[in-house]
């Protein structure tokens, strides 16, 4: 057994030897000298570097200083920040990027100046396929191209072209996200319900603005251009407020996510159970998955809190993209609180043009079933994030399903709306949410392993940490959620003395700092 | 209760509630001071772990300092014979059951003292035994493990430079592992990380202080914390069987056997082990050296030649050697370099018998005359 384990570890650090890096330091030696010094500044597009909060520290006195009157020059000033910020890990892709937004701020004025419904249509199609084409080169040409590949080889096909490795695909951080709100902002413009941009440095700061670029969350149009448009005076509650979503965020994610990714995907010397799921008891996996649901979380919360906090250190008020989503009764209410911005743009450009909930039982259930499965290819090009959207799709219709039940039986409605109740329904939408989690990375063959042996009885590895750590993180944030959630939290801080208030936010960075795990590990959503 | 009944109670909750809201001026005036007031407790917080953790070692090297706290309470009371050495010492000097035997024998006592610190070699022992001699803990006898692979002379610099890192120098120790081929770049990198940015670059020291279980062990600080009042690192298991063995003799060949088959023993390790033979020299310190008990297959992995070259090494260096590489049976070790309990105490008996006895017998005519 020992030997066993000894081999497959060896092979999974084999594997994980086979990174990007290769290609990166290929890339970056034939890569210009000024954007190869900006790279060595600025290596990765994280929030919580110091490379991060030097280039943020010039941008922030630059913008400041800036007289106020100078708006637009603000505005280019933050354009140019925002495309340094991008160049810095990709220059060729920082062009791409602006080149679109280029080409989609052209579009937008035309169709806004044409009065012809067809022409219109055509460049709003136009402007719609451009960015989806786009999205589809970088992101899903390897997966459908592969797939291809293996589906002519079963019919003993020869498809004339090698299968491509997907560690060899550079995607451009946060396409999904920019891509979606060019998007939504073109739809916009054609069903009239916000004008086209006519100042180029302000749309391309829409789309470009750094605290948002990589990862969202995804803006809107009509929200963003109004602030940016805004002059915009110093405001020390301002600050406060930026820095306090800040320094929560980089606590979400130094102090939780990273350290529940010790107990996912293990450490240098033990893989995971998210990496390695037949080495694991079951015990062992069903923690695990505990883990991973808070890591995704704090993770991906946390890295909106950082940008939103950001954002809001330069004026702009970005929407909130998280709302304790683990505290939904249902999944409804899940997708609600959870990455927000996405389930409204989701809502607003996928669900309801297709019919919404206005046709049929059946219709509504078919839309449902496309968004979600549309929301997880969104998220990755792999079958897993298909089946992922697919089981959240299924989730959703049968919720709906059971909740028209539950208005013809009010004695089952008292009962799911008593406090045991609604604790129960709480806890079994977690269950079902993080169940669904397993799926959500690429490997088909490890998501499935690892159901098999959660639902088993099977002996194997404890987990790479000792639990005890785990289950106090546990208890902390359903802590602080609680006292969110009961508005302590906003009493304390609009009445506690600002002496107080700075030794908080010092120790708060100080307990991230020292919580912070060994190395630093990528935001997942920066991949989708 | 309330939050479960109705999900978005606590919102109604707590628009309801009769407390009267802050006016934004007032916040406006609070957000200025509370934010300098962050960043100034933040700055001073740091400060202040910069400067302790210069000025006391245990902070920065808990390997060290842990230690240092368990054997200041032996001082002065008998003639102190310190081991320093790697992970090897650490599982096999048993102190405590030295001190017995050289009691039980000579009807006179001796402090003896487990310095084994995991991946160490000589940069870092001159560097420790430096320190010790500032602390007023210098040894009166210094049985100094000399592990072969970490002599070799690689192009890159010492081996040590992979395991001990800037943070754990003070400012004044960087010359000396910069002199002994430490890339300086590096070194005082991440010395300037430890005190500029304390709280982030040595947290795992002080995570190691309140929950150890919190950190990989590969991470890990507190190995000399666990040890006993001697320093010994107790091996967790009285015995280990074939499978396991043969397990951790694969491990070991995949770390040693390339090292040790070509070794070289000379560069910059050897020359800090010269330096330390002359502190000791100068100080008086009487020093024996000594190579750590192996099972047959681990020696078999030193080639006739490296075997050569490494008794001509130990010929120049003009000081006792003992070799203690055939003490101990295989099934005593887990790994094949890294004892068991029965192991060490048989290691630990034979060296007080062999080595310490006859020093302490010498050491007290000499003392008398």
């Amino acid at each position: 057994m020992l030997f066993t384990n000894t081999v497959a570890i060896g092979q999974t650090v084999e594997e994980l030897r086979r990174s990007p890096d290769r290609i990166e330091t290929a890339r970056w030696a034939s890569e210009w000298p000024y954007f190869r010094w900006l790279h060595e500044q600025l290596p990765e597009p994280f929030f919580h570097t110091q490379g991060f909060l030097l280039f943020f520290l010039v941008v922030a006195i630059a913008y400041w200083f800036t007289p106020r009157r100078f708006n637009t020059a603000r505005v280019w000033l933050l354009v140019i920040a925002s495309f340094h910020f991008y160049a810095a890990w990709n220059a060729s892709l920082a062009l791409l990027v602006t080149v679109t937004t280029l080409a989609d701020f052209l579009f937008a004025r035309w169709m806004d100046s044409s009065q012809r419904p067809r022409l219109r249509k055509a460049i709003v199609w136009a402007s719609v396929c451009m960015n989806l084409s786009v999205l589809c080169y970088f992101k899903y040409r390897g997966f459908f191209l592969n797939e291809l590949h293996e589906s002519l080889g079963r019919f003993g096909l020869d498809a004339n072209y090698s299968k491509l490795n997907p560690m060899d695909i550079l995607v451009p951080f946060g396409i999904s996200f920019y891509t979606f709100e060019a998007i939504s902002y073109a739809v916009d413009v054609y069903k009239r319900k916000i004008r086209a941009e006519r100042s180029l440095p302000h749309f391309l700061l829409f789309i470009l603005f750094f605290p948002h670029l990589v990862a969202g969350p995804i803006v809107r149009a009509g929200d963003f251009l109004k602030q940016a448009h805004r002059r915009k005076r110093w405001n020390w509650l301002r600050v406060q407020i930026g820095l306090q979503l800040f320094l929560l965020g980089a606590f979400k994610k130094l102090a939780i996510a990273d350290r529940m990714a010790v107990f996912t995907d293990g450490t240098a010397g033990q893989p995971g159970p998210f990496l390695n799921p037949e080495l694991y008891s079951t015990g062992a996996l069903w923690l695990a998955l505990m883990a991973y649901a808070l890591r995704i979380y704090c993770d991906f919360s946390g890295y909106s809190d950082m940008a939103i906090g950001t954002a809001h250190m330069f004026g702009y008020k970005l929407a909130r993209n998280f709302n304790m989503p683990y505290l939904s009764a249902n999944v409804s209410e899940f997708w609600r609180r959870w990455h927000i911005s996405l389930s409204t743009w989701l809502r607003d450009y996928v669900f309801i043009p297709l019919g919404g909930s206005r046709g049929s039982g059946w219709a509504t259930n078919r839309n449902l079933l496309i968004t979600m499965v549309l929301g997880g290819l969104w998220h990755g090009a792999n079958w897993t994030y298909i089946v992922w959207g697919l089981l959240h799709g299924t989730m959703l219709i049968a919720h709906r399903q059971f909740r028209a039940w539950c208005e013809t039986k009010p004695v089952v409605e008292a009962y799911l709306n008593t406090w045991v109740g609604t604790a129960s329904r709480v806890f079994v939408t977690y269950i079902c949410v993080s169940l669904c989690w397993v799926f959500f990375r690429p490997e088909w063959g490890k998501a499935i392993v690892m159901l098999e042996r959660m639902f088993g009885l099977y002996e194997g590895m404890t987990l790479p940490l000792h639990n005890r750590s785990l289950w106090y993180t546990v208890v902390f944030v359903l802590m602080c959620h609680l006292l969110v959630a009961r508005g302590y939290w906003q009493k304390i801080w609009e009445r506690a003395p600002a002496s107080v208030l700075g030794a908080g936010y010092a120790v708060c960075l100080i307990t991230a700092m020292v919580l912070a795990p060994d190395s630093g590990k990528s935001f997942i959503y920066f991949t989708f | 209760m309330r939050l479960f009944s109705r999900p978005f109670a606590f919102v109604r909750w707590h628009k309801a509630s009769t407390v009267k809201p802050v006016s934004v001026a007032s916040r406006r005036r609070t957000a200025k001071r509370a934010v300098i007031a962050g960043f100034a407790c933040f700055l001073l917080l740091s400060l202040g772990l910069g400067i302790a953790s210069e000025a006391y070692p245990r902070i920065r090297d808990p390997f060290y300092g842990d230690k240092l706290v368990k054997l200041q309470p032996k001082l002065g009371t008998a003639p102190l014979v310190v081991m320093l050495g790697t992970s090897r010492t650490g599982f096999g000097f048993h102190g405590i059951q030295i001190e017995d035997t050289v009691l039980r024998e000579t009807g006179r006592p001796i402090a003896a003292f487990n310095y084994g610190i995991p991946a160490s070699g000589p940069i870092t022992h001159l560097i420790y035994l430096k320190r010790l001699i500032e602390d007023g803990a210098t040894p009166d006898l210094l049985i100094l493990e000399i592990l072969p692979s970490m002599l070799a002379n690689a192009n890159t610099g010492p081996l040590e430079r992979y395991w001990v890192f800037g943070e754990r120098l003070t400012h004044r120790e960087i010359p000396l592992v910069v002199q002994y081929g430490f890339d300086e770049t590096e070194v005082t990198t991440r010395w300037r990380g430890a005190t500029f940015n304390p709280w982030y670059t040595l947290r795992f020291q002080l995570l190691g202080r309140v929950v150890q279980s919190w950190i990989p062990w590969q991470c890990r600080y507190d190995w000399s914390r666990g040890t006993d009042r001697c320093g010994w690192g107790t091996p967790l298991r009285d015995f280990s069987t074939p499978e396991e063995r043969a397990i951790g003799a694969i491990h070991a060949k995949n770390e040693y056997f390339a090292v040790l088959h070509n070794l070289q023993p000379n560069g910059h390790a050897v020359a800090a082990l010269r330096e330390l033979l002359r502190v000791c020299d100068e100080r008086g310190i009487a020093v024996k050296l000594l190579q750590m008990p192996e099972s047959v297959e681990f020696r078999s992995w030193y080639s006739p030649e490296v075997n050569r070259r490494l008794t001509a090494l130990y010929a120049e260096l003009g000081c006792e050697m003992i070799l203690a590489s055939d003490w101990v049976p295989d099934e005593q070790f887990t790994d094949g370099h890294h004892l068991l309990r029965p192991g060490a105490e048989r290691f630990s008996e034979r060296l007080a018998r062999d080595v310490l006895i006859p020093w302490h017998a010498k050491n007290a005519k000499r003392g008398a005359r």
